[in-house]
């Protein structure tokens, strides 16, 4: 029974193949629209989300003249090469109104086995990181210990071990995606520093004379505590440390970023509006269409002993049916180029994107089916009615004409 | 009759993006040496080539039967496009490579399209039954 | 059986009235037919009667229950058991073949496959058994008429009523017609056809004439 009544539904599709077909093209194109624009948006929070975390500090402290550089790469989820004195975090910890210091070095290095890609390698201390620390512990309890790695969820590991200028370390934990730099990046305790500058400096030299002896820092991470002005704060560590950083204020750029998510989210918004908005109308039309020109067939049916509820049961759902198809075949069609072209447009966006998991798309094109199934049943109930409803022997004579 | 001649544009329009992915269009990552995604990139360049001429081929054939079985060939061409990057000669490991970001995934949009076009071609051949055209 | 009384139609546009006070009665085994020109109403009465068009005045009854008194639902289970209509096109969907036309508006009802033979069976008495897996488009206008009353005899009907049956059609194809529906009638069911063939008179037990008002 319900085997025969699909049948028929689908005979009925088959012999409007014109109209079908473009009630296909219109909803697979509504719901491409729709499955891409809401990926892309929702990977683009989770990116931000987990950007937020990066840039957790008030004010974060940059040799001087590397300013600009480190505002950029910071949005661009990345790290900047550069290096100041590392005592320069001793010197400002004990300024009235700092809460918390820590303090990060970054290098960059060729990973061995992998093309002339470059990673990241991160020291930071675990007793006082409060920046990539509290991430880390979400999946490495341990104090992280010398010679030891954590790396992201880019980085490739042989066996549990990663070789870096030409040594192998151990890889105690690998992190999870994230959608940012944080991905590509080798994370160290603070205390393996030296050893590693000393097996990059064999391999390629890269700092100064000056910078060789002592250890160096790339950036310095403060907290302040409430009620504290940010200038005054600076002002003394200017003194304390002398004229040698510049500052960044992480959460500005962060703001920063948010606006231009908000922009980008609000023109895929904006375009999944006016194109819904667009093919709604034209499913109007095709519906129109298809269901006057079949007049004389429901009548002729009704004539035949079928009533008027099951004649709209029947255009309701061959329109159903076949825009649940369309609407799967976008949504799919999305999928195939949305999900593996993620990191290309989170890339040519400069921004951070965490592509969905399975599950998440699974719902999405589940969610996006029901909307589309429900736009085109509002698109063509109207007409449904209007046909179902005329006397069978009018709509029959008038074809006869 | 219009059936061929559209599943043979398919196919030929396919296999030139194949050998235009990674050369022209998302080129793998360009460098003095010979990484894993310039083997990757000659081959695809070969498998391309042999799907466009397939498609060619299938053009001239009237018997369904034939290219019910250009079809099933395709098929695996297609699936050969997907093995490639993903085990066959693989690309780079970082995920930011200019392989990786861009070649992979146009690689795998295409790879599932020639999949679908002639597993739905064959089992539309396959279907419709013996009557030539 | 099927039994008019005083029914009356007028068009709602112009006000023209079509069929003023028509009494009427089918019996069972009766083949009946209904002349006259064109505009006189015939097609008008044959919906009337058929339980298609709701008569401005007048009722129409199937075993003593008004047709328009009843509910769409219980009208519908009439059209399909009961009371078939043959309209005066041939309609056809043109992507599916002649027999899935024919099936497919009782598709619900019964098995498809003893419908299919039905179908098949009285294809063959009328003469183009062998088109049933043909399209409508490879059919002539004879044979769609042909395949159109096999569409409407397929559940077995106890009335049929036919417009302009054989309107447009040869003399061999419209007697092959009217001696079917004219079996068909003797089987102890009743057919009402409108037409202007002459030849009716030689299948038909009773005609009446309608005067264009």
């Amino acid at each position: 029974m319900i085997k025969s009544k699909i049948r028929s539904i689908l005979s009925g599709v088959k012999s409007r193949i014109f109209y079908s077909t473009c009630l296909v093209i219109t909803t697979a194109v509504l719901s491409f629209m729709l499955f891409s624009g809401s990926i892309i948006k929702s990977s683009l929070n989770k990116g931000m989300d987990n950007m937020d975390r990066r840039l957790g500090s008030d004010i974060m402290l940059v040799p001087k003249g590397s300013r600009e550089e480190a505002e950029n790469l910071l949005l661009e989820g990345q790290r900047g090469t550069f290096y100041f004195d590392g005592s320069v975090d001793d010197k400002v910890k004990d300024i009235e109104g700092i809460s918390e210091v820590t303090s990060q070095c970054f290098l960059k290095s060729l990973s061995a086995d992998c093309c002339s890609s470059e990673v990241e390698l991160v020291f930071y201390d675990p007793d006082t990181d409060f920046v990539v620390g509290p991430w880390i512990e979400t999946n490495y309890k341990n104090s992280l210990k010398k010679d030891d790695v954590i790396v992201g969820s880019d980085i490739v590991t042989e066996n549990g071990t990663i070789k870096l200028f030409g040594k192998d370390y151990e890889v105690v934990s690998q992190m999870a995606k994230t959608g940012t730099a944080l991905d590509s990046s080798v994370y160290f305790s603070s205390e393996s520093m030296a050893s590693v500058i000393a097996d990059a400096e064999e391999k390629n030299s890269f700092l100064t004379e000056e910078q060789k002896d002592g250890d160096i820092l790339s950036s310095v991470f403060i907290n302040l505590n409430a009620g504290y002005n940010e200038d005054d704060v600076i002002r003394e560590c200017h003194e304390k440390a002398g004229d040698v950083f510049d500052v960044v204020y992480p959460k500005q750029l962060n703001e920063s970023l948010s606006d231009n998510l908000l922009r980008i989210t609000d023109i895929v918004g904006a375009v999944i509006l006016i194109g819904g908005v667009l093919l709604f109308g034209i499913l109007v039309l095709i519906n129109s269409v298809i269901i006057e020109s079949r007049k004389q067939e429901v009548a002729l049916l009704r004539v035949l002993g079928n009533s008027k509820g099951k004649m709209a049961a029947m255009l309701i759902s061959e329109t159903g049916i076949v825009s649940l198809f369309g609407s799967l075949v976008g949504c799919l069609l999305g999928a195939l180029i949305v999900i593996p072209f993620g990191r290309y447009i989170g890339m040519s966006l400069s921004m951070p994107y965490l592509g969905p998991d399975f599950i998440g798309s699974t719902l999405q094109i589940i969610f996006i089916m029901a909307i589309v199934f429900l736009v085109a049943l509002v698109s063509s109930i109207v007409f449904v009615f209007h046909v179902t409803g005329i006397e069978p022997y009018l709509a029959l004579k008038k074809e006869a004409e | 009759m219009k059936n061929r001649f559209i599943v043979a544009a398919l196919f030929l329009l396919a296999g030139l993006l194949v050998i235009l992915i990674p050369t022209v269009l998302f080129p793998v990552c360009e460098s003095e040496m010979k990484m894993a995604c310039y083997y990757t990139k000659q081959a695809e360049i070969g498998v391309g080539a042999v799907i466009l001429l397939l498609g060619i081929v299938s053009a001239l054939f009237s018997e369904k039967r034939t290219r019910a079985g250009i079809s099933i060939a395709q098929f695996f061409n297609g699936a050969l496009v997907l093995a490639l990057p993903f085990k066959l000669t693989g690309l780079c490991k970082m995920s930011d490579m200019a392989c990786k970001a861009k070649t992979q995934p146009a690689l795998i949009v295409i790879g599932v399209l020639i999949l679908v076009i002639a597993g739905v071609n064959f089992g539309y051949l396959a279907s419709t039954g013996s009557k030539d055209d | 059986m099927l039994v008019s009384e005083k029914i009356t139609y007028r068009y709602k546009k112009n006000k023209r009235t079509i069929l003023n006070s028509v009494d009427y009665s089918l019996e069972e085994g009766q083949f009946s037919a209904v002349m006259g020109e064109s505009g006189s109403g015939k097609s008008t009465f044959l919906a009337i009667m058929a339980g298609i068009l709701k008569p401005v005045e007048g009722t129409v009854r199937y075993n003593d229950v008004d047709l328009y008194e009843l509910t769409d639902k219980e009208l519908s289970k009439i059209h399909r058991n009961s009371i078939c209509y043959v309209p005066q096109s041939n309609i056809m969907l043109k992507n599916i073949t002649v027999l899935e036309n024919i099936v497919n508006p009782y598709i619900e009802a019964d098995p498809e496959a003893d419908l299919k033979k039905k179908a098949i069976s009285l294809l063959e008495k009328l003469g183009i058994g062998n088109l049933a897996g043909n399209y409508p488009y490879e059919l002539s206008g004879g044979e769609l008429k042909r395949a159109s009353i096999v569409r409407a005899a397929l559940m077995g009907p106890k009335v049929i009523i036919a417009d302009e049956p054989t309107t447009g059609l040869d003399k061999e194809t419209g007697n092959r017609i009217l001696s079917f529906l004219s079996e068909y009638a003797k089987e102890g069911n009743s057919v009402l056809v409108a037409t202007h063939d002459e030849h009716i008179e030689k299948y038909a037990d009773k005609i009446i004439r309608l005067e264009r008002k």
